[in-house]
Order: structure tokens, then C-alpha cells, then sequence
């Protein structure tokens, strides 16, 4: 069940938001949430809802265990731990990456195992990771309610497409929180504005990036083809993401949760480091908290340092998916962002010129990193990148003309929107006159206008691609 | 909930309204379709599919967003496409032909082994393949994936008759014979398709024989019913996208006896060609949405209709693989033989050539648009199973 489904929308959501407000006290209320979070993941995968059943079980046991435990026999069940949750994660997303390389590389014939991958696994997976970390670093209370823990791990808000929330930032939500009407109201708005950037613009723009994909993969894109499928794809997927995590962050508004922001305008980051501060922050936060900075961080001799970062960014490209293309795309952040700490740019740049170029520059990596991340193979992303370059490109065909045609006004809203100018505008807009009336009924026909927009695109059943499940 | 009826917080409770609407007029269908999922074994995929079949206000959402649509100029909605001339269309990648056409090589050969005439008849799709309509940019294959099946069945010595050369031959315009919002052509061009398949018949034996009159437009009243067709394209883009189509109903001036039976729906007509061809509740169900006008003809698309011609006709029995398109093709053609089978192997899953055996057809027909000549109908060229 997707967030942007009409099951979500017209069923699920309006049934547990009922619930959650004819019951009364923390503890219905968290059951109530447990539930229908487990009811959203069995819709989907009725069979792996066990293996999170399974998780949230031997995380309790092993979070109990850590916190009752002290010294070797505490770090013995942490290492335990992290085994059982990275081991679960391997199985169903690394194995058959594993043996397919193995065989390659030894010459061996180990029949893959061609397990399904259970949707969110990478989300749910590290936030009960993030759980036995906190609780053995005593940076949270272990949870002596398995129900609670359990909504920690499943709550269906972020189970599909995060924000990963770190344990220790929502441990006190969920034992005492408030749902007030302002909170609620800005759940709302966030939800809406999440629903809009996912149906209105990524599923819009996917249809040139998917075309342009496929044709790549075919081994036949022309260098106009090349361009708009790479900065549609680039536009969809911060919009689907954001979407998705803007949807996330306002539904646990609406039941009185804070979670921690998951995007703040990536595109118009300065620089590679700046870009990954500002994309998938709770990724990013996750990655330093439990890998960086314990690995020592920056603070440690360069070759360490070095090291350090590899790690991070080998893990990020492998935590995207089993695949190739994840890991070079991956460490090619971490070369880059090597590259910026070692050499002090861009901040030794001291033109504004300089100082645009790199930006210019930064953009145009990150849309070379998605055409890495998306294409359909490797292969495929390579052929795109060289048509983008010129190099053994199709002819043109008259195609990049009708899909520039077809979608130019998403082209021009998502890279409007991708800047914080119609956000500051409206806030202008909006200063010391939040109580008046014709604003206030004005931004509310803005709302309603785009949730109807979005729900005529969800009657209309047109294009609404799943992208994380390779998450 | 008291506190949200605070005029700050109009907003959430719109929201608030808007869910809890949905979710009264909703919740019945959802757990119908939830319960019908699971009941025959389908995922919640199935259901989800099937409720957003049936959403609350489904018609008035899809016009509305068709309107959007328009607005902003667009020509591909919904994976169907605005031609030129203002009609809509869906389109066909290149495929590769040779599997479905070895299988209908072989069907023919299992039927010249039982001295039983074959015919294949290509009929015509939206798309003119001289003249495609279509954006630049935008490619369809229908008519030369036809031409190259076309082709292998030559090779291989199956008897074609290719509609399309008669269209042309024949200096027809090929657009005015189809509706607009839909990728299925007019009644009268199912006449004129009818009569030509019959006639080619005729040409290779001349004991198929007919009264020409059947297939000559002049013996058939015309009734224009204004705007009630909202067709597969339209149904997908709403009325404020491309407007609804009108529809001719077309009987015969003269006298018709007819048995119309589908076995499987235990429905049997007897009667002239209106009581028996013609539904006309059809055309009086506004909700296009989920009803189709063009059903007037046949009522819907059956796994096997069998018609007798209670005049006898000339005397022959056919057997014809059909699809959608034969709607508006099987009233007219059953007029001329002694009765007629129509299977639409999408829908028929019994043994073809166990049935044929056990009928012994004077002669068997494959009546295909190119459109049909794609992966998703394979099963339309499963002829053995």
C-alpha cells in the first residue's frame, strides 16, 4: 500500500486517524498505531510481516539483554545483535548479490536463492539496528514494552521509504506526546504537500527519465534524449523521495510525532559534502552516528580519515541496492567528498565565478550520479552518460522533442520547487498575517486544489511508479 | 475533535472532511473487493486495483483531470495518444512476429489435414499505416508487425486476406470509419468488413455464396444515437479531453430469424436481428465509466457466442476466432451463413481442435486487428493448449 493509492487515502488512512482520535490514552493509542502498522506491511507483503514480527521480537530480547548486561557479556549481545539485523538484511537483499560474484569470480555454480526483497527492509533494519546501538551506548532506555517497540520499528509512516528515525530521537515521543490542532494542521499541510510533489510532479516526470532509461538500455539514446531523461530523473526522484518523506514526516504529525527533516533542498547545495547534508539526512546522520563516528571520524590521520569515508560511502552505495552500479555510485561520492575535505574546496575558491562554476559543477555530478543510480544496468548508464557527452549517441529523433513538449510546465515547476523561492515566497506572503481570514482561506483552497489534483490523477490510474524497492 | 473547528485550522478540517466523505462512500466497495481478492486467491494488489476501479465520484475525478490534461496541452494521457486529426489511440511496439505466426501456420495445417478451409483476415487498426496521425516523435508498430506476421503466413501457404488492401483498393478514408474516443471502428465498418470477408470466401469457393443484399448498407435503417459513446480512449481520459461519440445502430430493412446463444451466460435470444443482436438497455446507461454503448451490438464480448440464422442463410457453418473488434462484425455476418461460432480464446480456455472435430466447420476463420498481434493477447494464438 503506497502512501499515493487510493486504499491509502480513502481507507486506511481516515480509519486509523478515527481511531487514534475516539481513543483515549498514550497506551490504546500506541496499540492502535501497532496494529495498523502491521495491518499496512501485511497488505503488502502478507508473508514477510513475520520476518519483521521476528525482528521486533529478538531486537526486544537482545535490547533487554544488552541493558541488563555489563561489560564483555554487553558487548557480546550488541555484536549479537547487529549480527541478527545485518544478518536478516543480507539474506534477503545480499545473498544472490553475493553468490552471482562468488560464481564469477571462483568459477562456482551456487544456484541463487532468489528470495523477494521485503519492502523498507533497509529502513526497518536500521532503525532496529539504531535501537540495540542506543541502548547499549545508554544514549536512550531500553524499551521494556515489546508493543512499543515494536511501533518504533514498524510505525507505517516511515516503514517503506524512512526517514530512518534513530531511536534516541523518538523514544520519549513514543511513551508521552500531544496531538494538538496546530500540530495537526501542519501533519496535514505536510502530508498534502508531500502527496502533490509525488503524484503531481515525480510521477509526471518519470515518463521521460523511464523512457530515456529504457532506450539507453536498448543501447539507442540520442544526446537531447539523453539530457532530458537525466534531468527529469534527477527532478523525479527528489520529488518522489521528499514526496514520500514529507508524507511520512506530516502522517506522524498528524498522530503527534516530530520526526527529523530528510531533505532540505539538496539542488542547490554548493558543493558534493554540502549536497549529502542536505539529501536522505537521516541516512546521512545514521551512516555518521554508527559508522563515522566511531570509526573515529575526521579527527584522525589522513590515511585513517581515508579510510573512514570509504567505509561510509561503500556502505552507502551497498545500503541503495545489490547491484554494481550502487556500489561505483557510491564510492564515487565517497572519492568526491574525499576530494573536497582533502583539497578544502569549494571553500577555497575565493571568485564568485569559482565559486558559481562548482556549484554548476556539483549539479552536474550528482545528475551523472543519478543516471548511475537509475539506469536499467550498467551498461545502460554508461550509454546514457556517453550520449550525454556526445559520444556514440543515436540520431536524433524528433521524441526528446514531444516529451520535452509533453512535459515542460513539471519540468519548470520541479526545478522551481526545488528551490526554496516559492517556499520564501509564501512565507513572505504569509508574515504577521497567519490570522486573517482571506489568507487563511485562501491557503486552504491551495491545499484542497492540490489534494484534488492529486486524487483526479489517482481516479485517472495514470503512471505511479514504486522506486525503493530496491531500498 | 472540538478544537479543530477553529477557523486557523480550516485546513486539516477540509482535510479531515474530505478523508472521512471518501471513506463512508468507499469502505463498502473496499471490503467487497478486498473480500473477492482473497476469496479467489488474488493479493491485495488485486483488490487495490479493483477498488480504484470503483472509487467514489471515479468519472467526475477522470473528467476533471482530462481537463487538466487539455489544459496544459498534453498528448499523451494515460498511455493513450491525441492523433492529429483529434481522435485518440493506444499504440504497438515492434514485435517479433515469428512465434504467433508459426502457431497460426500450424492451426492452418491441422485444419488442411482435416480438409477444413482456413482464412486469416487482418483487420484494420486505428492507426493508418500510410498515414499514422500520430505526434512527431511518438512511433507505432501495428500495421508493420501485421505486415511482417502477414508475410510468414504467406511464406508458409496460409490463405490472408488483409483488410487493410481492400481499404485502400477500395479509396475508403480510414479515420471517419472509426469513433474518435475509441480504438474500435463503427458499425458500418463492420458491415463493410463483414461483406468483405464474406466475399473472399465466395471468391475461393463458390458454394459460400451469399445474397449480397445482406452486406449492402442501402438494405439496413440507420438510428444516429447522439453522443453516447464514450469510448476505451475516452473511458481513460474523461469527456473534457475528447468528446463522446455518436453511434449508428443499423437493422436490416429486411426480414431476419435468429438464435443468439452464449453457452456459458445460459442466454439464448430467439428472434429477428433486433430482438436478437441489438441490446438496446446499452444505450441508456449514462455511466460510462463503467458501461460501454457499443455493446448495443452483442450486449458484451463472450467466450463463445453461437448463432443460428433461422433462414437458413447459404447453408454454411463457419467457425470464427474473433476479438473485440467483431462486436459489430457478427451481427452482420451471421445473416449470411446457417449459423456461425465465435470463440474468443481470451475468454474460451476449451480443447480448439477437439471442437472442431466435434462440430466439422465448413470452414474456420481468424478475424484479428493488428492490435491483437502483441504479448499481452498470446493467448489469442494458443491454439493447442
Amino acid at each position: 500500500m503506497l502512501f499515493s493509492s487510493s486504499v491509502f487515502l480513502f481507507i486506511f488512512l481516515p480509519a486509523v486517524l478515527l481511531g487514534h482520535f475516539l481513543l483515549r490514552g498514550q497506551r490504546a493509542r500506541n496499540l492502535l498505531l501497532l496494529a495498523a502498522s502491521l495491518f499496512f506491511y501485511a497488505w503488502g507483503e502478507p508473508v514477510y510481516v513475520f520476518l519483521m514480527l521476528f525482528s521486533i521480537c529478538a531486537n526486544y530480547v537482545l535490547g533487554r539483554g544488552i541493558d541488563a548486561k555489563q561489560g564483555r557479556g554487553r558487548k557480546a549481545l550488541l555484536v549479537l545483535a547487529v549480527a541478527v539485523d545485518l544478518g536478516i538484511l543480507f539474506v534477503f537483499k545480499y545473498l544472490d548479490f553475493t553468490i552471482e560474484n562468488l560464481n564469477a569470480l571462483l568459477g562456482l555454480r551456487i544456484a541463487p536463492v532468489r528470495l523477494s526483497l521485503p519492502i523498507g527492509i533497509s529502513f526497518f533494519t536500521f532503525q532496529a539496528l539504531s535501537y540495540c546501538i542506543d541502548v547499549y551506548r545508554g544514549a536512550a532506555e531500553v524499551q521494556r514494552n515489546i508493543l512499543d517497540l515494536g511501533l518504533y520499528i514498524s510505525f507505517f509512516p516511515q516503514l517503506i521509504a524512512g526517514p530512518i528515525v534513530r531511536y534516541n530521537t523518538v523514544a520519549q515521543q513514543i511513551r508521552q506526546r500531544t496531538v494538538d490542532a496546530e500540530g495537526f494542521q501542519q501533519g496535514v499541510k505536510r502530508f498534502i504537500i508531500g502527496l502533490a510533489k509525488k503524484i503531481l510532479l515525480a510521477n509526471n516526470l518519470s515518463i521521460a527519465a523511464e523512457r530515456a532509461f529504457a532506450l539507453a538500455g536498448a543501447g539507442e539514446i540520442s544526446t537531447a534524449l539523453a539530457w532530458l531523461g537525466s534531468i527529469s530523473y534527477t527532478l523525479q526522484i527528489y520529488f518522489d523521495f521528499s514526496g514520500y518523506s514529507d508524507m511520512a514526516i506530516g502522517l506522524g504529525r498528524m498522530f503527534g510525532f516530530r520526526f527529523e527533516e530528510n531533505f532540505n533542498y539538496p539542488y542547490i547545495s554548493r558543493s558534493v559534502s554540502e549536497f549529502w547534508k542536505r539529501w536522505h539526512i537521516s541516512l546521512g546522520r545514521w551512516f555518521r552516528d554508527y559508522i563515522y563516528f566511531p570509526l573515529g571520524g575526521s579527527r584522525v590521520s589522513r590515511a585513517k580519515l581515508l579510510r573512514n569515508l570509504f567505509a561510509v560511502w561503500l556502505f552507502t552505495g551497498i545500503w541503495h541496492g545489490a547491484a554494481w552500479q550502487f556500489i561505483v555510485w557510491g564510492l564515487g561520492y565517497g572519492v568526491l567528498v574525499a576530494f573536497e575535505k582533502l583539497s578544502g574546496l569549494p571553500g577555497r575558491l575565493r571568485t564568485r565565478a569559482g565559486k558559481g562554476l562548482y556549484t554548476l559543477l556539483t549539479l552536474l555530478i550528482v545528475n551523472a550520479g543519478w543516471v548511475l543510480f537509475g539506469a536499467e544496468s550498467f551498461a545502460g548508464a554508461l550509454t546514457q552518460l556517453g550520449a550525454m557527452l556526445g559520444i556514440r549517441a543515436a540520431a536524433p529523433s524528433a521524441l526528446a522533442g514531444f516529451l520535452l513538449r509533453e512535459s515542460w510546465v513539471f519540468l519548470a515547476a520541479g526545478v522551481l520547487f526545488s528551490t526554496p523561492l516559492a517556499s520564501r515566497g509564501l512565507a513572505k506572503l504569509q508574515a504577521g498575517r497567519e490570522d486573517k481570514p482571506l489568507l487563511i482561506l485562501g491557503e486552504t483552497a491551495l491545499y484542497l486544489l492540490l489534494l484534488v489534483l492529486c486524487v483526479s490523477y489517482l481516479a485517472m490510474g495514470s503512471h505511479n511508479p514504486f522506486i525503493y524497492f530496491n531500498f | 475533535m472540538k478544537r479543530f473547528f477553529s477557523f486557523r485550522n480550516l485546513t486539516a478540517l477540509c482535510f479531515l472532511l474530505f478523508l472521512l466523505v471518501f471513506f463512508a462512500l468507499g469502505l463498502k466497495p473496499f471490503l467487497r473487493e478486498t473480500y473477492y481478492a482473497l476469496r479467489w486467491g488474488n493479493g491485495a494488489e488485486q483488490a487495490e486495483e479493483r477498488f480504484d476501479e470503483f472509487l467514489p465520484g471515479k468519472e467526475q475525478w477522470v473528467t476533471l483531470n482530462g481537463g487538466v490534461q487539455k489544459l496544459l496541452g498534453k498528448r499523451e494521457v494515460n498511455a493513450r495518444y491525441l492523433l492529429d486529426n483529434g481522435q485518440m489511440t493506444y499504440i504497438i511496439p515492434e514485435l517479433d512476429m515469428s512465434g504467433i505466426a508459426g502457431n497460426t501456420a500450424d492451426l492452418a495445417r491441422a485444419l488442411e489435414e482435416r480438409d477444413i478451409p482456413f482464412l486469416y483476415v487482418n483487420l484494420l487498426f486505428k492507426i493508418d499505416g500510410t498515414d499514422k496521425q500520430l505526434p512527431a516523435g511518438v512511433e507505432d508498430y501495428s500495421n508493420e508487425n501485421a505486415d511482417r506476421f502477414l508475410a510468414i503466413l504467406r511464406e508458409k501457404g496460409v490463405d490472408c486476406l488483409d483488410l487493410r488492401e481492400r481499404e485502400k483498393a477500395e479509396g475508403l478514408d480510414h479515420y471517419s470509419r472509426f469513433f474518435p474516443s475509441d480504438h474500435h471502428w463503427k458499425p458500418e465498418t463492420g458491415l463493410w468488413a463483414a461483406g468483405e470477408t464474406a466475399a473472399a470466401l465466395q471468391e475461393r469457393d463458390p458454394s459460400f455464396a451469399f445474397d449480397p443484399a445482406v452486406f449492402d448498407p442501402e438494405s439496413y435503417d440507420c438510428q444516429r444515437h447522439e453522443k453516447v459513446l464514450v469510448g476505451s480512449c475516452g473511458r481513460r481520459v474523461g469527456t473534457w479531453y475528447i468528446a463522446p461519440d455518436d453511434l449508428d445502430v443499423l437493422t436490416p430493412k429486411f426480414e431476419t430469424r435468429l438464435r443468439f446463444s452464449v453457452p456459458s451466460e445460459d442466454l439464448l435470444r430467439e428472434g429477428s436481428f433486433a430482438e436478437t443482436m441489438l441490446f438496446p438497455e446499452m444505450l441508456e446507461q449514462r455511466d460510462w465509466m463503467n458501461s460501454d454503448s457499443y455493446d448495443v451490438y452483442c450486449g458484451s464480448v463472450y467466450d463463445h457466442l453461437f448463432i443460428e440464422n433461422l433462414q437458413g442463410g447459404n447453408g454454411k457453418r463457419l467457425l470464427v476466432l474473433d476479438d473485440s473488434f467483431s462486436l459489430v462484425v457478427v451481427p452482420f455476418f451471421s445473416l449470411a451463413y446457417a449459423q456461425v461460432d465465435y470463440l474468443d480464446l481470451r475468454l474460451w480456455d476449451g480443447d480448439l481442435l477437439g471442437y472442431i472435430d466435434e462440430t466439422r466447420p465448413d470452414a474456420v476463420l481468424i478475424l484479428y486487428n493488428p492490435g491483437a498481434l502483441e504479448d499481452n493477447n498470446l493467448n489469442m494464438f494458443e491454439f493447442f493448449r
